[in-house]
């Protein structure tokens, strides 16, 4: 039986004092659920992915995330349930993928870092999952968008997170490579995680998820796939006329 | 070759460049007589003033100046993400003199007369940090690294400046006292005062090993360091105190010593081919410690009894390297 993982209720965001980007947001999600967020650019989704992760304050509401308030979390403790890659990831750095994807053993690893046995299966079998094993020991440096974005999750992969959160992880791609990256965050339910992802690309979004939150003028309206493609408002919302 | 084997000659080298440091200089010592000194055998009184009272606490000066000033400058590229940050080019180390003008000069324009040279070491660690938390504090609103970089420069400039302001309205006798300790030197330097520095150094390597995952995940970035867990605000804070503390005490006990800072995290960073701060904090400060040794023989090389600026020496090795960070590479960011 799936239980609440993320509760949201009634949350403002602000980034100045005259103007609240989201306002008044309840929101719900189940474990092993996958959730669409859609909406125009700047309407509010990297916000509202940022506020559910601790990196951006909320002015009134609560965000309860795995059945505790967000700012009760201890953050390392947070970081072991939950993984985060941002739109602004752009790591072109002399690391190398395994060590970059390493990263994501983190909230487990002791002082010296050295991998133990399950860090190692973990981070070998993140580059298995979104098939990158070829990658492992090139430098960020040397990949290409494609596959960097599927280095990124690889590393939250490895974070062996119940909950994983992607900022537009489609920006950039081909349609080959943006197809790729779809069945890859569809593969997560199957290993029993959730993912709550923003994307442009509406069609391909939908088909894979469970539910939509459909940002609207600081407001976030949930709904399903098949009920979006019922609903002319919406559709008029993201399509346009 | 691996890196532990670099290590072992980065500590090699070092021993073979102090006591090269230590033989050279105006009264050159023959190393026959150098190892009778060290086996006990030689103990005349002019070699244990000249060795002991002058020679010794030049190399330990050089070795610990090197490390400090190369901890304080890979600290800061980590924290601003830039391969040209380092207390000399931000300008920290400008803040220190500056703390130092307002405390030699600034005093006498009162007319009181600063004499103590711990006083001096406050000032300058004091003026260092100031420099540092403006950085910081521009450093949340500006996320340009060259733009942050240049707002460095000009605050440095502006240090100059107001030590150029002070000069001009200061007495003959201040205005010495505050010349002579900016002309910089690593002869001077007590070993009260250095042990000093080596405790400061040695707190400041350890909380950096420590936090050595902290600082690696920062390098990649802020927000991607907290959804790890990592403590940001705490690891930014305490780079700050860091660098200011270190940049500052170096600085009040040689003067300014430019580009050793900026060029040895990054030369550690090129032959390690890594950016883990497990091995470039030890590597950098082995390297530091080796290139201001260095530095220091080559300063006495012309040997008529005089000694080069050891800030000339630097600069001299420092601006090719940085010339060629500069002009070499397509995309700064990617040299991380």
């Amino acid at each position: 039986m799936s239980s609440e993982i993320l509760h949201i209720e009634n949350i403002s965001v602000a980034y100045s004092k005259r103007f609240d980007i989201l306002n008044g947001v309840n929101l719900e999600m189940a474990s092993g659920e996958i959730i669409a967020l859609i909406g125009e650019n700047g309407a509010g989704k990297s916000t509202l992915l940022k506020t559910i992760c601790g990196l951006l304050d909320f002015s009134k509401g609560s965000i309860q995330l795995f059945g505790k308030e967000l700012n009760d979390w201890n953050k390392s403790s947070l970081a072991q349930k939950l993984a985060y890659v941002s739109s602004s990831e752009n790591v072109r750095s002399i690391i190398t993928v395994e060590r970059f994807i390493g990263f994501g053993r983190y909230p487990y690893a002791g002082w010296m870092v050295k991998p133990s046995e399950e860090d190692t299966k973990l981070i070998q079998n993140a580059l298995e999952r979104c098939k990158i094993e070829y990658l492992a020991n090139k430098t960020m440096a040397q990949l290409s968008d494609g596959e960097r974005q599927k280095v990124y999750l690889a590393r939250a992969i490895a974070q062996n997170a119940e909950l994983i959160v992607l900022d537009e992880p489609t920006t950039h791609l081909d349609v080959k490579s943006s197809n790729t990256m779809f069945q890859l965050i569809k593969a997560q339910k199957e290993e029993g995680r959730a993912v709550l992802f923003s994307s442009h690309q509406i069609e391909k979004a939908l088909a894979i998820a469970d539910k939509v939150w459909v940002v609207d003028c600081g407001s976030v309206i949930e709904t399903t796939p098949n009920k979006f493609y019922e609903d002319e408002r919406l559709q008029q919302l993201i399509f346009g006329e | 070759m691996n890196k532990l084997s670099l290590g072992i000659l980065l500590c090699l080298s070092l021993v073979i460049f102090a006591v090269i440091d230590v033989i050279s200089g105006s009264v050159s010592i023959p190393f026959q007589e150098f190892k009778a000194w060290i086996s006990g055998s030689q103990t005349s009184e002019v070699f244990n003033l000249i060795v002991l009272q002058s020679r010794v606490p030049k190399a330990l000066t050089a070795i610990l100046v090197g490390a400090a000033l190369s901890l304080a400058g890979l600290l800061m590229q980590t924290l601003f993400r830039n391969p040209l940050a380092g207390p000399y080019l931000l300008g920290i180390s400008s803040g220190a003199g500056l703390g130092v003008a307002i405390l030699v000069m600034g005093a006498g324009l009162i007319g009181f007369s600063v004499g103590a040279s711990y006083s001096i070491t406050f000032a300058a660690v004091l003026g260092a940090l100031v420099m540092m938390l403006v950085l910081l504090t521009v450093s949340f609103k500006i996320k340009d690294v060259m733009t942050l970089l240049i707002f460095g420069v000009m605050m440095g400039s502006i240090a100059t400046a107001i030590i150029g302001l002070i000069q001009f309205f200061t007495s003959d006798f201040q205005l010495k006292s505050f010349i002579i300790w900016s002309l910089g030197s690593l002869t001077a330097v007590s070993y009260g005062e250095l042990s000093i520095m080596a405790i400061a150094l040695l707190l400041a390597s350890s909380y950096t090993l420590y936090h050595h995952k902290g600082l690696n995940a920062v390098l990649i970035g802020e927000d991607f360091a907290k959804m790890l867990g990592i403590k940001v605000l705490h690891i930014r804070i305490s780079i700050v105190v860091i660098t200011g503390v270190l940049a500052g005490l170096t600085t009040s006990f040689c003067g300014p010593i430019g580009f050793v800072g900026v060029v040895i995290p990054h030369l550690s960073r090129l032959i390690l081919k890594s950016n883990d701060h497990l091995l470039l904090v030890p590597f950098s400060l082995l390297l530091g410690g080796n290139v201001l040794l260095l530095s220091d023989i080559l300063a006495h090389l012309p040997s008529n009894g005089m000694s080069l600026p050891i800030n000339s020496i630097t600069s001299i090795i420092g601006i090719p390297i940085i010339l060629w960070i500069l002009f070499g590479k397509k995309n700064l960011s990617q040299t991380f």
